[in-house]
Formats: C-alpha cells, structure tokens, sequence
C-alpha cells in the first residue's frame, strides 16, 4: 500500500465511522454544529496521530517490543490518556467555550474505538511514518463524517452553519422564502440517529447498486 | 517473578515520563485557565463597574448561618473595600437568590438575581424587569425599596426585600457598623 492510499483509506473505503461505524458516540452526541464537528475532529486528529506514532515507536525496536507487549494494554491506554489529557488542559485553556460544549467527549476520547483501534490494528506492527500517516487518515475521515452529520443537523435544525466562533453563515432566508421554520428536532439526539441512519441507509444502497452493476457486467461478459 | 518486574519496571518509567510531560503542559496551561475562570466568577463584579484589577486582596468566605451564601471580599491593603453578598431569601415558590454588592460606606452598588423559582409571567418577570430602587440606597435604610410599582408579587418583592435585610445585617458587621 502506497503512502498515498495509506492515508486516503480511511476517507472513503474504511471511513471509520461510515463503514466500520465507530466512534458513533460522539458522532450522534456532539453534532449539533459543524463547530463542535470541527473542534472534536481536530482533537481527534492530535491525539490519534501521535498515539499511533507513540505505539509505533514503542513496539518497532524488537527489543523494546519484547518489553512492551506483555504489558502493551495498559501501555496504550497511559499512552492514549496522557494525549488525551493534553488535548482537554490545552483546549480549556484556549478555547474554553468549546471546551464546555464539547464537555465530557473531550475525556472519553481515550476510550474512542478508532483511537485503540488503530493502535492495536494498525500502529503496532507498522513503522512510525506509516502509522501517523493511516492515524492522519483516519482522524480526518472520522472528522469529515461528523462534518457531514453536524452540517445536515445544523442546517436542518436552526438553519445556520456555525463554522468557528462568530464566523457563522445564516441560511433563515431560505426558511422565510419557503415561508416555514428549521425543524428542532434534529438539534435532538433524535434527529443525529435519523441523519446518522439516513447517511449509512445512502451508502449501503449506493453499495448494493455497484455490486449489482459489478454483478451484471460479469454476467455480460459470460453471455458474450 | 523477573518478566513481572521488567513489566512493572515498563510501566513505571512510561508513567514518569508522560506524568512529567504533562506536569509541563500544566505548567503553562493552569495560570491560563484559572485567570479565566476568575473572570467568569468575578464578571458579575465586571458588569457592575468594578475593577478587580483594583484590589489586591480578594478572599471568600461561605460559613455563614444568617441566610448568606457566600461572601467575596475586596480590600485594599487591609482596608475593605467592597463586599459582595450571595444571599437567599423566601420567594413565592422557593427560595430567590441574589448577588449585592455594598461599598465600604454600606451603599449598594448594584443587585442581581442569580436565580428563582417564580411563577413565570408573574413573579419571574417582575424580578426580570422592576427596579426595586435599591442602587444607591445606604444600608440599613430600605425606605426607597420600591415595591408599590410590582404589587401583583407581593410574595417575591417580600423575598427581595428580605434578602436586602439580610445582607444590611451582615455588612454592618463586615464594615464595622460604619454609616
């Protein structure tokens, strides 16, 4: 595998959160506005690079390796909880608002099944490059999936896009000229599992519709 | 008997280094995050035209038994200067709990309603929108307390008043009965 597709795997093919479907927590939790999306993607992205890069480099060594694995569970997680700690002390002190909206899934990234997952998967029998590069890869996936929840929500729910702060686009005209209201209800945990079920529903018929045009080319092929 | 100790050994070291490494973003990051929070818990002082900045003894104190909740208080040097009362009195529902501020020659500086449990659209809007006419007012004297213009809450304005009673008491003694 080519650097390149290392990194854009996890983009579409294994998305982790479209196709794996992990991390859905947060996805369903914290979606409210493509903000919160973008500020939970990138504290992903710090802590699932450099927990990849971590436990790459603490079982490339054979040797270290042979220290490590016995006792690589519990080398992880203080690995993955000291980034995740980082992340909660640095984004408290900088960008306190998002701190409070994003509140307890800042912590429960330690326990995020993509974080783990890709060390136990992918990470610890990978060299240290490598393993930033899928870490990258699939921190930014998962982050533009739960862009796309957070944008449908958004919209859908308050008719706006919150992009960062004060930077936000009002779509209300559009509302107005319809001469209707933003349906509330997908600002509700409700509304994040039905755009969640939709999105998933989408890409298993956009699935099923290229195995079946595969299917028919194969069968074309086999009448000539 | 070894293969646990070299495993416990692994541990630890990685437990120092990444304990120190964050001891390190603490370092920087706590001074940071606890001038905020100061200015989150003193921003009520800042919306009524105090600089906290100007005092350099702020101390709190909580164990109060005569209905106030908490007290902050600012001095300069030793002197004590402002006093700032969380205190709770008897509202219609529940209990109301306001912020007053009194100065050193026991006038009020400004009042707020931290929070209540007024029947909305009757109590709850006059404690959002009537001025009691306290700002200004020196303490003990609440003869300006204006509660003639909201008499569709005579329970609420009964709470508000007495809160106002209350902290008349205690600043009195904070300030050494001066007035």
């Amino acid at each position: 595998m080519t650097a390149r597709e290392n990194f854009f795997k996890g983009f579409v093919k294994d998305n982790p959160l479209f196709v794996q479907v992990l991390g859905t927590c947060p996805a369903l939790a914290i979606t409210q506005t493509l903000e919160n999306a973008i500020g939970m993607g990138v504290a992903l992205l710090f802590v699932c690079v450099f927990s990849n890069l971590l436990v790459s480099l603490v079982t490339f060594k054979p040797k270290i390796r042979a220290l490590v694995m016995p006792v690589r569970i519990p080398v992880y997680i203080v690995l993955i909880a000291s980034l995740v700690v980082i992340v909660e002390m640095v984004m408290n002190a900088f960008v306190p608002v998002l701190f409070k909206t994003l509140g307890v899934f800042i912590p429960l990234i330690v326990v995020n099944c993509i974080i783990f997952g890709r060390a136990e998967a992918y990470a610890g029998d990978h060299k240290p490059v490598e393993s930033m590069i899928d870490g990258a890869g699939m921190a930014i996936g998962y982050t533009l999936a739960i862009m796309i929840i957070s944008l449908v929500r958004e919209i859908l729910g308050a008719g706006t896009i919150t992009i960062w702060g004060t930077l936000q686009l009002d779509l209300n005209f559009i509302y107005d000229f319809l001469g209707t209201e933003p349906i509330g209800m997908f600002l509700q945990p409700v509304g994040a599992f039905f755009t969640f079920g939709f999105i998933l529903a989408v890409i298993a018929a956009m699935e099923n519709q290229k195995k079946a045009k595969a299917t028919n080319a194969v069968a074309k092929e086999g009448v000539k | 008997m070894k293969k646990a100790l070299t495993s416990g050994l692994v541990l630890l070291i990685l437990g120092v280094v990444c304990g120190t490494i964050l001891g390190v973003v603490n370092y920087y990051t706590a001074p940071i995050i606890e001038a905020r929070e100061n200015e989150e818990k003193y921003a009520a002082l800042v919306e009524m035209g105090i600089v906290v900045a100007d005092y350099d003894n702020i101390t709190e104190k909580a164990d109060f038994t005569n209905g106030i909740e908490k007290a902050i208080y600012l001095r300069q040097g030793t002197d004590l200067k402002i006093a700032v009362y969380t205190v709770v009195g008897s509202g219609y529902s529940a209990d109301l709990k306001l912020l007053i501020v009194v100065d050193e020659t026991m006038t009020v500086l400004g009042y707020s309603v931290l929070s209540h449990k007024e029947t909305a659209g009757i109590g709850a809007d006059v404690l959002a929108t009537h001025d009691y006419n306290m700002v200004g007012a020196v303490l003990p004297d609440l003869t300006s307390f204006d509660a003639v213009s909201s008499p569709t809450a005579p329970l609420t304005n009964a709470g508000v008043r007495n809160c106002f009673e209350l902290v008349a008491a205690q600043a009195a003694m904070d300030f050494g009965g001066a007035n």
